[in-house]
């Protein structure tokens, strides 16, 4: 254990510009077209309607930030964290989704047509994303990463 | 600190995304919809695969036709041995029709039916046949068209038979 700890640290780059990468990909498409997104998010049929514009267009930028500085490794634990709870979110409602057997395309990377329908394989993904965000939790950015540059400059 | 950030991150990112909406103008959407939103999820029903076979590839025996066209239609003429179950897209089959199907334990039931505007109705009867567990359900390609003009066997008058009625009643 004690031996695997750093080499944890070491993996904590590919995981960030992985994770950090789904979650700029996944941004896109949502913040160009939010009426497209604010259906998706109808669609699950968990927010009341006074609810689903403002999360259409609140939770695409969060996404970006996140994924942005999760690449930069900057304020990591923090980023991971509102990753995390993104995740558990998406998880929740997939998984509620599912349970009433609404089936619908996931509204993750792609607006309607073009998205994939929900499935237990789509809960899978996220709590493989999920493992990876709580990792970044636990660890930080590792070695190459803004947070490390700051720690280390004599200020 | 980390719940700090995260906060800061949280307040950030919605500040430009609510400026960013308010900026772009027409491509922005209203904070709150003032309309429900129309859902719409296809139905189960309607997802199931079906097979479409050709006339040519209906073998002589042991096949069950279902006619999925009026009962009127039906009347004036069906391929030998069909039975007559009309296409409604509002209602399934009925749970008698269904068993009547089954009790025939036919290999093969080849559905055929009418293009009503771009429906082929056999086909959509094919899928709900299929959808309610009557496997072996079929729609035949191109109709019962196709059928008689590959020189398969028809009881009674095909095609448009109204048009036809309709003009021998005009003067």
């Amino acid at each position: 254990m004690r031996r695997l700890i750093p080499a944890l640290d070491w993996l904590a780059l590919p995981a960030r510009v992985y994770l950090g990468g789904v979650f700029l990909y996944a941004c896109w498409f949502k913040i160009i077209d939010p009426s497209a997104f604010a259906l998706s998010v109808a669609t699950y049929q968990i927010l009341p309607l006074g609810l689903i514009n403002l999360t259409a267009l609140l939770l695409p930028w969060l996404e970006l930030v996140v994924g942005a500085l999760l690449i930069l490794g900057l304020w990591t634990r923090a980023n991971a964290l509102l990753c995390a709870a993104m995740l558990i979110v998406f998880i929740i409602a997939i998984t509620s989704a599912l349970y009433f057997d609404l089936r619908l395309s996931c509204g993750c990377f792609a607006s309607g047509e073009a998205a994939h329908e929900i499935s237990l394989e789509t809960i899978w993904r996220d709590l493989g994303w999920l493992a990876l965000a709580l990792l970044l939790v636990w660890r930080g950015a590792g070695r190459l990463g803004l947070d490390h540059l700051i720690q280390r400059s004599p200020q | 600190m980390v719940f700090k950030r995260m906060l800061i991150l949280a307040l950030a990112s919605s500040t430009v995304a609510l400026a960013f909406n308010a900026l772009r103008g027409e491509g922005g959407i209203p904070l709150i919809a003032k309309h429900p939103y129309e859902i719409f999820i296809p139905c189960p029903e309607a997802r199931v695969e079906v097979a479409p076979i050709t006339p040519d590839d209906v073998p002589e025996e042991g096949v069950l036709f279902v006619d999925a066209r009026p009962q009127a239609r039906y009347a004036r003429g069906h391929i030998p041995g069909a039975r007559s179950l009309p296409y409604d897209d509002l209602f399934d089959p009925s749970p008698q029709a269904l068993k009547g199907l089954l009790a025939a334990h036919a290999k093969l039931i080849v559905v055929y039916g009418a293009l009503d505007g771009a429906l082929d109705t056999g086909y959509a009867l094919a899928m709900d046949l299929v959808a309610k567990g009557v496997r072996g359900a079929r729609p035949l390609e191109g109709g019962v068209e196709a059928w008689a003009a590959s020189g398969r066997p028809f009881e009674g008058h095909l095609g448009d038979d109204e048009a036809a009625e309709g003009q021998a009643v005009s003067p």
